[in-house]
């Protein structure tokens, strides 16, 4: 591999594959860390990729293996797990979207079980297609197409959740605020 | 096809419209077109797509310095590293002899060791500071890729509770005539915690895989084993609940 195709690849993957890291890992500097090795696995081992216009595809498989390696490494030691309970509300509209800061939308994807964060974030960050997908995460497409599809219902009922929040939040401060006036005029 | 067989294909429909020439949506899309209630879904699944596919692209940047990292790895990676120079593995190879030598002689053991004398001096040696053979730098990707190059095992892993926690500093250091690995972490209450690895084949009673909580004087440990690998955290500063907390 030239030294040009490395920086082409850095300039190009860079910020994708570490919002894939950050999706799976949820810390900024595991995914620092996860993109940081991947690329020096591109250096050390990028003789291996011989055309190099798989070398998008090369990148996401190799960062998402080395995931799995850790996760591998970190559930053999003793830790706490912590349950989550799926809310049972209908889906998020566009309207309650607007409401929405952009934090939010990545703090729900990040509540989401690995099994449909990682999809997710390759079909809406990284413009994969789900045959990419698919050989990228090593499973069926017809999984790639269930999962996509629960993900999708899944973020968008924990994006209504917080909708509802932030609406009911603001009408209290704006209430509130009415309530202050009053006193004040009292 | 069914109305739900095209909304499960067609959720797999790409935000940024490379889907598009993809023949394995055209029947999901010729389906769409003759019903005006699924178009309407499909209108709605796409804006929130990309709504939802703007936003992530806005909330998850990368830290500012990481692209100038990842551009100067390969001026690191490709140069000779300073420890494969032939000069410098001789006099490296000769200070690592007279340190094996002292030891040898300081202590007079080759074989597996005691756990309990491990703990009892790497424990306080952690805490309080002690002679490295070789200063890491203190990031963790670093400090497997140097394990790896000096073909010493890099395949450890520090407990959840460590991995937010930054490094401040790396040493190997020869205990016994053993390789130990020392990682620093600064812990969120400022306090520092001090990671020891060594093999699990160099002691002949390694702790259990469930962790052991001692208090030796001032220090506070916890021990377990994992795989190939003995672990110790040793804190000078904290007691036994803060080193729960890691686990």
């Amino acid at each position: 591999m030239k030294e040009s195709d490395y920086e082409d690849a850095v300039v190009n993957f860079y910020e994708g594959l570490y919002a894939f890291g950050f999706s799976l890992t949820g810390k900024e500097d595991d995914a620092s860390e996860l993109t940081q090795e991947t690329f020096y696995r591109l250096l050390t081992r990028g003789a291996m990729v011989r055309d190099v216009t798989k070398i998008k595809s090369w990148l996401f498989t190799t960062l998402y293996r080395i995931f799995l390696g850790w996760e591998q490494r970190r559930s053999a030691l003793p830790h706490f797990e912590i349950s989550s309970v799926e809310d049972e509300l209908s889906p998020v509209t566009p309207d309650q979207m607007d409401v929405l800061l952009d934090n939010a939308v990545s703090d729900s994807l990040l509540e989401l079980e690995e099994r449909y964060r990682a999809p997710l974030i390759l079909f809406y960050l990284n413009g994969h297609s789900y045959q990419e997908i698919a050989s990228i995460l090593a499973v069926p497409i017809g999984t790639v197409m269930s999962r996509l599809s629960r993900a999708k219902s899944l973020l968008r009922q924990r994006l209504a959740a917080r909708a509802i929040g932030t609406k009911t939040s603001s009408k209290i401060t704006h209430l509130q605020s009415q309530l202050d006036s009053v006193s004040r005029a009292l | 096809m069914t109305n739900e067989e095209a909304k499960l294909i067609l959720q797999a429909y790409s935000p940024n419209g490379r889907s598009a020439s993809d023949p394995n949506f055209q029947a999901a899309l010729n389906h769409v077109r003759c019903n005006h209630q699924l178009a309407d879904w499909f209108a709605n699944e796409q804006a929130l797509d990309a709504r939802i596919s703007k936003s992530l692209i806005e909330s998850l940047k990368p830290p500012p310095n990481l692209k100038s990292r990842l551009l100067a790895q390969k001026v690191i990676v490709r140069p000779v590293a300073w420890w494969r120079k032939r000069s410098h593995q001789l006099a490296l190879a000769g200070c690592a002899a007279l340190v094996t030598i002292f030891f040898a002689v300081h202590f007079g053991h080759t074989g597996p060791l005691e756990f309990a004398a491990y703990r009892q001096e790497m424990g306080e040696s952690a805490a309080e500071g002690i002679e490295p053979i070789a200063e890491v730098p203190p990031n963790l990707f670093q400090v497997r890729r140097w394990l790896t190059e000096n073909e010493l095992d890099a395949g450890f892993m520090a407990p959840r509770g460590l991995n937010g926690g930054a490094i401040s500093n790396c040493r190997v250091v020869d205990w016994r005539g053993k390789k130990v690995y020392i990682i620093c972490y600064r812990l969120e209450n400022h306090e520092t915690a001090h990671l020891v690895v060594i093999d699990r084949s160099a002691l002949k009673d390694a702790p259990p895989e469930s962790p052991v909580f001692d208090q030796l004087g001032k220090v506070a440990t916890v021990s377990w084993s994992r795989g190939s690998h003995t672990y110790m955290i040793a804190s000078a500063s904290g007691v036994l609940p803060d080193l729960m907390k890691l686990f």
